[in-house]
């Protein structure tokens, strides 16, 4: 599929998004697009509006008005599951796992739109259900193994660190085989050494599947290192966009934003 | 092929934390031998209870197997998929007067007109459970699109515009005169006492009662597996994410309403198979059978086995069904305890309405995990107190 | 046109005690997130104790109104306190399943206590009849209509401009940002169900009296249309309660006064309306008719 992209054509469009909530204004006329198998950062201020837009992109809100095109689809006449159908596959900031199911079950839950299985031939356990079952077991094992997840997968996921259960988050998004990643900040909480292995993994991410990846992100250091592109939000405003280095030189951007430079975020916004 | 397109899991990228030790315990393991072995005897004790039991025990048993079926369909709708139904016994009620009606010829005679379809019945059996099912998905917009506690109180509604139709469409119903339940057959096999011939397993004679409690049992037991492979699979997987939560899972790929509709509709058949059951033990099916009270009993089996435990739905419905009876049969015997009737004491009736209540409160206030819980609690410290003999 | 106006003026009166139930159960649902399934059973204690009271005769019938009002309340601060406090940190879900328990066991308590009979109210209104401009209505549904209405009243000036009432609604809004500005969540609660018991009460008083004719087992079954009437105006809409309660008792009221009209709908259809109507409403509006609508919150 990816290959029939180039690097230089838009494969997400966000086109003059706006969403209102009441009183708030939480995106405004917002536009960007990000390239095939691009790393593309948003940031802003807390409150800016990063993780509606993501709501947005995943189907969660229905905007006010504007579109956003994921490989020619318009993502926000679509339903949620219906998104994820297209391989759109997303983290949460304010991690969403089944505390009480282990490990394992939680990245099953991504394998959702793979499998098939309905609710008759789980009952009967039909031997293709088994067969798909187990399947895909192996494929979730291996993912929680690139993440460093491989001995836990037995472990309750309410059980893990506040590190481990962000990784679980990224590693269910990776189940879905995704098209199209969304990383609602997720190096936070996190020290500078992990920050950097998170760097590193989630640009392997990109390299492996040549895929999209849209990141919200608080951390300037990685933001600045890996993304091939960055759009700030500012009060659901897009104040800018372009590449890290023309952020960085973006005087609108150090006036409201960055103040000194590239020095850890502005806020934690966990 | 998805999979294929990725070469992700390539060992190039080192995990980004050094990977610790396993922190938590894992999980028992459902397959241990201990407890394939109760389960065995289990169901070796209930195919020899026909041997040796009396009609009141057969018939306390046929109940209890209705109950469960029906309270099987409830944990999972109300443990699994997070919906709260009062409506349950509606569904029963499409289930048992679905069956009488398929399976009974028409009458005319005395009380009036009667509708019947003269269907075999199990092929009359099987369309109830289906019409169970279709009646649950017609309830869907209004169920698919509630949360689980405001489905609690619109589900109410299903009651009483249940037991209205009971009571006023009469010639599918007989209102509240209800109607006899044809018995069931199998092609070549009749579950009723046969006045022709006797049949004699092991010199015991067997009719109405000893048939239906191996039909009931085989029907309880199907039903019960299936609810446990579900609970283990992708549906069951994933309504539970529904239940928890449920903007995650719409965008995990699950197609959030249809999936609380079938849920509704599974526990509406699940509900239909059980009102078939308790049609057949009851030969004689009325309306005010299949009204609130009736509702508030499933949801205390299921509270006490444990919400969304099928273990516990058979334990629940066990205690549920056995207690009234039970208390009623000895009443005389037990302190403070009067059969019903007599004036001013405690009825078992009252007692077993009292005991249920409390034991749901005190349930979900220190273990809400209910009676399983409190069996897997007493089994670890039996096995923790086994490690200790050994060792010592 | 005379019935029509009489079934009116009955309905509303109906509808104004339904409103004092749904009320309690939205201020409930509002403060501590919890369906209170008991609710009948604070109506069952108030109607008992006082219809108990006054049969006795001992007492004039307001004390017994007092003693019935201020019973159901303990009983529902003690619920309150005892069970659902406890009980914070579970899901609204399981408090409410907990609800069916309480509920449960005050019910079997109170029919055992009843017994086979039913215990008449011995009110002062009886069975007279009012005619006001020719139209007739029982002094009982008229008491029903004054007391509800300056019920209803008293609580949304208390509601709107007391410090407990701003409290209250500050809870329901944003429990978090509540708790940082100092208002005890519990206490608000407490609050909520204490009120709620004695408005379950006072309602279970005006639906045992003429034309019913007193506590019995079923007088249950009237609290429990509440439920629909909270649900049509929106489970967390103290408004909406009072617009479902309204709507409930006009429907129930009409529904029975045209009953020979409506034969097709079977006997005794009336009983069935509320919730003919409720589930009308949610099919057009899942969260009832001024609910809020819910957001996604990621
Ligand atoms: N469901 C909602 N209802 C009402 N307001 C909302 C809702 N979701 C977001 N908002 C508001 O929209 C604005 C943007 O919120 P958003 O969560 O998108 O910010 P963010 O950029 O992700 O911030 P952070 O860095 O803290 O995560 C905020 O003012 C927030 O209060
Ligand atoms: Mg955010």
């Amino acid at each position: 599929m990816s290959a029939r992209s180039t690097a230089t054509e838009a494969e997400l469009v966000v086109d003059a998004v706006t969403v209102r909530f009441a009183g708030v204004t939480a995106l405004d006329g917002v536009s960007f697009t990000v390239g095939a198998a691009a790393i593309h950062a948003v940031i802003g201020p807390n409150g800016a509006g990063k993780s509606t837009l993501f709501n947005v992109v995943s189907g969660a809100y229905r905007p006010a008005c504007g579109s956003v095109r994921f490989r020619g689809a318009d993502l926000t006449r679509l339903r949620p599951h219906r998104i994820a159908r297209l391989g759109v596959a997303r983290t949460f900031q304010n991690i969403a796992l089944l505390a009480s199911e282990p490990v394992e079950e939680n990245l099953m839950i991504g394998r959702h739109r793979l499998t098939r299985t309905g609710f008759v031939a789980a009952a009967l356990r039909t031997p293709p259900a088994r067969r798909e079952d187990r399947r895909h077991r192996i494929r979730v094992r291996e993912i929680a193994g690139f993440l460093g997840l491989g001995d836990k997968l037995d472990v309750a996921a309410g059980e893990l660190s506040y590190g481990d259960q962000k990784r679980v988050e990224i590693a269910r998004a990776l189940c879905v085989e995704p098209a199209l990643l969304l990383l609602d900040e997720p190096a936070a909480g996190m020290n500078a050494h992990e920050t950097a292995a998170m760097g590193r993994l989630i640009r392997d991410i990109r390299d492996d599947l040549q895929i999209p990846v849209l990141l919200v992100e608080h951390d300037m250091g990685l933001v600045m290192g890996i993304a091939d592109r960055v759009t700030v939000l500012d009060f659901g405003k897009r104040l800018a966009d372009g590449t890290p280095a023309e952020i960085q030189h973006d005087p609108a951007v150090q006036d409201a934003y960055l103040g000194t430079d590239d020095s850890d975020s502005p806020g934690e916004g966990s | 092929m998805p999979d294929s397109r990725s070469a992700l899991g390539v060992a190039d990228s080192a995990p980004v934390a050094p990977a610790r030790s396993a922190v938590a315990a894992s999980r028992p393991n459902p397959r241990r031998p201990v407890t394939i072995v109760a389960v065995l005897a289990a169901v070796l004790v209930a195919l020899a209870i026909p041997l040796y039991a009396d009609r009141f025990w057969l018939q306390l048993g046929l109940f209890a197997f209705a109950s469960t079926v029906a309270a099987l369909g409830l944990t999972l709708l109300l443990g699994q998929a997070g919906q709260l139904s009062f409506g349950h016994p509606f569904f029963v009620a499409v289930g048992a007067y679905g069956y009488t009606v398929l399976a009974s010829r028409p009458s005319t005679a005395g009380a009036g007109h009667r509708l019947g379809l003269a269907l075999p019945p199990a092929v009359a059996a099987i369309a109830a459970v289906l019409l169970a099912g279709v009646a649950g998905l017609l309830f869907s917009p209004i169920a698919a699109r509630l949360r689980g506690i405001y489905l609690g109180i619109a589900s109410l509604g299903l009651v009483f515009v249940g037991q209205h139709i009971l009571f006023n469409a009469e010639t599918l119903t007989g209102a509240s005169n209800g109607r006899g339940v044809p018995a069931f057959a199998l092609p070549g096999f009749r579950f009723d006492t046969s006045s022709q011939e006797t049949l004699y397993v092991f010199g015991v004679p067997f009719g109405r009662e000893e048939k239906l409690w191996y039909l009931g049992l085989a029907v309880t037991v199907a039903a019960y597996l299936c609810a446990r492979n579900l609970i283990h699979s992708r549906p069951g997987r994933s309504l539970r994410a529904v239940r928890d939560r449920e903007l995650m899972a719409g965008i995990m790929g699950v197609p959030v309403t249809r999936y609380k509709a079938y849920a509704f509709a599974l526990s509406s058949m699940y509900a239909g198979l059980g009102g078939v059951l308790t049609a057949l033990a009851f030969g004689r099916i009325v309306p005010d059978t299949f009204g609130l009270d009736l509702a508030v009993q499933y949801l205390v089996i299921v509270v006490i086995g444990g919400l969304g435990s099928p273990a516990g739905a058979v334990a629940g419905a066990l205690f549920v069904t056995g207690l009234p009876a039970v208390l009623d049969r000895y009443a005389a015997a037990l302190p403070g305890l009067a059969p019903e009737g007599s004036p001013g004491v405690i009825s078992p009736a009252v007692a077993a309405q009292l005991t249920f209540g409390i034991t749901v409160i005190i349930l979900l206030l220190f273990e809400p995990g209910g009676v399983t819980a409190v069996g897997r609690r007493l089994r670890r410290g039996a096995d923790r107190a086994l490690v200790r003999a050994r060792r010592s | 046109m005379r019935l029509f106006l009489e079934l009116i003026v009955s309905g509303l009166s109906l509808g104004a005690v339904y409103a004092l139930l749904a009320l309690g159960f939205v201020m409930v649902f509002k403060a501590s997130g919890v369906v209170n399934f008991a609710h009948p059973a604070l109506l069952m204690i108030g109607a008992y104790t006082t219809a108990r009271l006054a049969a006795d005769g001992h007492v004039p019938f307001v004390v017994a109104i007092l003693a019935g009002v201020g019973l159901a309340a303990v009983a529902a601060l003690v619920v309150q306190r005892l069970l659902v406090y406890p009980m914070a940190s579970r899901s609204a879900i399981t408090v409410s399943v907990m609800t069916i328990g309480v509920n449960l066991v005050i019910q079997t308590e109170i029919i055992r206590r009843l017994g086979v009979d039913i215990l008449p109210m011995r009110d002062p209104w009886g069975a007279r009849v009012l005619t006001v401009a020719g139209v007739h209505i029982p002094q009982t549904r008229a008491a029903a209509l004054v007391v509800g209405v300056a019920l209803i009243g008293a609580f949304f000036v208390w509601f709107k401009f007391s410090i407990w009432g701003i409290a209250m609604r500050a809870v329901a809004d944003d429990p978090e940002t509540a708790a940082l500005m100092g208002i005890r969540r519990a206490r608000v609660s407490a609050l909520a169900w204490t009120l709620a018991g004695a408005l379950a009460a006072v309602a279970g008083l005006f639906l045992t009296v003429y034309p019913t004719s007193g506590v019995a087992p079923a007088s249950a079954a009237a609290a429990l249309r509440a439920f629909p009437a909270a649900i049509i105006g929106g489970l967390d809409s103290t408004g909406g309660a009072i617009a479902g309660g309204l709507i409930v008792g006009v429907a129930e009221v009409l529904t029975q006064g045209y009953a020979h009209d409506l034969t097709f709908l079977g006997q005794g259809f009336d009983t069935v309306m509320p919730y003919a109507v409720m589930v009308a409403v949610l099919l057009v509006r899942p969260s009832g008719l001024f609910g809020t609508q819910e957001l996604h919150r990621a």
